[in-house]
């Protein structure tokens, strides 16, 4: 079922030079991304993967206009992006959940920056703590909740402001395995539900062949994207059909292959 | 499938906020609770009252220097009854509550906008660091040659030592906001101002209120030592060290208790009600 719609992201010979300070008047240029080029066709669930250090991060903050990047062109919707902006949702490891306001309160933040009126952003919030499933916890402060929850609230938060690209920085890496699989599966249904584009960064791999209609694959620095692997399977995957686990393999050789492992050998890149 | 979190959230609950039904309280337990806290809080403090008592009563040393707790009492009540003690709490909140708004405000706006802009952080660093090492009583003699003994040199140096106070606070405080909130507010379109006041201002509050204590605190010190040196016609301070003169340590020990006292009330009322409905209420601090 791969999909067919308009692009929605091109990114083209994109660069990224980070100058060091080394003191003394010195500096160092480090090159952390080399001629990055993909495109991201409209409600594709995209994720980027590769060794630590590759820049897969940086991509997305590029991207999420966060960063800024050293040359080359971030094209969404036909617009440059080279700033943040209300078209694309981000959601972080760190969750970032903003501790001084209720979960509420977290997922009306972007709704409130984006001038969408009172009355219009309550059904709104209901109808996301729904989707994320804490409809108990509207006026509860984030420290009460467990760290998968407070990724739900960021995750509701992105969504709110009705975005057309979300951005997700390794979101569950900072989770238990457990809860990481739960929110996987509750990821899958969201998406399933919004339709929203997706450009997902993961080091592992298996949740890369869990979530994806494609994955990118990055080399280690300078990154640059090497391989793209499409993941033709129906939604929700059983991670133990054959099908699946084959999809995982080779997913999983070939980075193991990008990251100076030789063919011929059992993948060694476990998740 | 059958992960912890999903079961938590499939029947809505999670530690400390699931719907609790509450019966009527256990005042047994209230009892003993508040009892015990306040035993513990009290018995010392008896325990001296008690200590002192014997001293001063033992005739081993000398009723000028050591008046018994009913003397100190008594000259206490007469204070209070010929007004003179209301006065001088009045003057002496007066200048602290005066002075101490002023540093708030003026502290807390240089010190957020220390943490903002690299430029005027370069440029207010230095001298604020010096100024953190100077007393602020060392500037009295200075600030009255400028402006005689009067209230506004009190006010003054009591104002420019808490808003150094507090900008090293908020400043600090800025700083230390999580980068990723940043980095979340900024995803979410917040921008310039709106970044500042929705985001940076609320992450750099912990920091900002422990700044508002101790500047707090300092201030109270400097009105009482301010009004020995300023000598002005009234106020708590003013009022113990002309007690000297007089030879009146009953009037000097009273004196010190009710600074002590005055201080811990404006501490616990103002900044701790602050604090309950802030940074208690987020979790980002706890008691």
């Amino acid at each position: 079922m791969a999909i067919q719609g308009p692009v929605k992201l091109q990114v083209t010979g994109l660069d990224k030079v980070f100058t060091i300070d080394e003191g003394w008047g010195r500096t160092t240029d480090i090159t952390a991304l080399e001629s990055v080029n993909f495109e991201v066709r409209s409600g594709e669930f995209i994720s980027l993967i590769g060794p630590s250090g590759c820049g897969k991060s940086t991509l997305l903050m590029i991207v999420a206009g966060l960063y800024e990047k050293t040359s080359g062109d971030v094209v969404l919707d036909g617009h440059h992006i080279n700033d943040t902006g209300f078209d694309r949702g981000v959601v972080f490891q760190e969750f970032a959940v903003f501790p001084w306001l209720t979960v509420a309160g977290n997922v009306r933040f972007g709704m409130r920056m984006k001038g969408i009126p009172k009355a219009e952003r309550d059904p709104v919030v209901d109808r996301l703590l729904r989707l994320v499933e804490l409809e108990g916890f509207k006026d509860v402060y984030p420290y009460r909740l467990s760290g998968g929850m407070k990724q739900r609230v960021g995750i509701a938060r992105a969504l709110a402001f009705d975005p057309e690209v979300m951005l997700m920085d390794e979101p569950f890496g900072a989770l238990d395995a457990q809860t990481r699989s739960s929110l996987q599966q509750l990821l899958v249904q969201v998406w399933m539900e919004t339709h929203k584009t997706v450009l997902f960064v993961t080091h592992s791999v298996r949740e890369a062949a869990y979530l994806s209609d494609r994955v990118l694959l990055m080399s280690p620095r300078p990154g640059r994207i090497a391989e793209e692997i499409k993941i033709d399977l129906p939604r929700p995957r059983d991670v133990l059909s054959v099908e699946f686990l084959e999809c995982e393999r080779k997913v999983a050789e070939t980075l193991a292959g990008l990251m100076g492992q030789s063919g011929g050998q059992p993948a060694w890149v476990t998740d | 499938m059958a992960s912890a979190d999903k079961a938590r959230t499939q029947t809505g609950k999670t530690p400390g906020t699931e719907e609790r039904v509450l019966g009527p309280p256990n005042w047994g337990v209230v009892f003993r609770n508040s009892g015990k806290a306040f035993f513990l809080m009290a018995a010392p403090l008896v325990g001296l009252l008690i200590f002192w008592e014997l001293l001063a009563h033992s005739g081993t040393l000398h009723p000028v220097l050591f008046p018994p707790l009913e003397k100190i009492w008594v000259t206490m009540v007469d204070q209070a009854k010929s007004g003179i003690l209301w006065l001088d709490i009045y003057v002496s909140l007066y200048r602290l509550l005066v002075g101490a708004f002023l540093a708030l405000v003026s502290g807390t706006v240089v010190g957020l906008v220390m943490g903002m802009n690299q430029t005027v952080e370069r440029i207010l660093a230095p001298p604020m660091y010096f100024f953190l090492a100077v007393p602020g009583l060392a500037l009295f003699p200075i600030v009255i040659l400028w402006f005689g003994l009067s209230d506004f040199t009190l006010i003054s140096v009591l104002w420019f030592e808490g808003m150094i106070t507090v900008m090293v606070n908020a400043w600090t405080g800025v700083k230390t906001v999580d980068a990723s909130l940043i980095r979340a507010g900024r995803a979410m379109g917040a921008k310039g101002m709106t970044l500042f006041f929705q985001v940076m201002v609320p992450g750099a509050l912990p920091n900002l209120i422990a700044g508002y204590r101790i500047a707090f605190s300092r201030a109270w010190r400097i009105v009482v030592t301010g009004e020995m040196i300023v000598a002005l016609e009234a106020g708590l301070g003013f009022r113990i060290f002309a007690a000297r003169d007089f030879l009146a340590a009953d009037m000097m020990y009273g004196g010190v208790v009710v600074v002590g006292i005055l201080g811990v009330i404006v501490e616990r009322v103002c900044l701790r009600s602050i604090e309950l409905a802030t940074v208690q209420r987020w979790g980002t601090l706890r008691e």
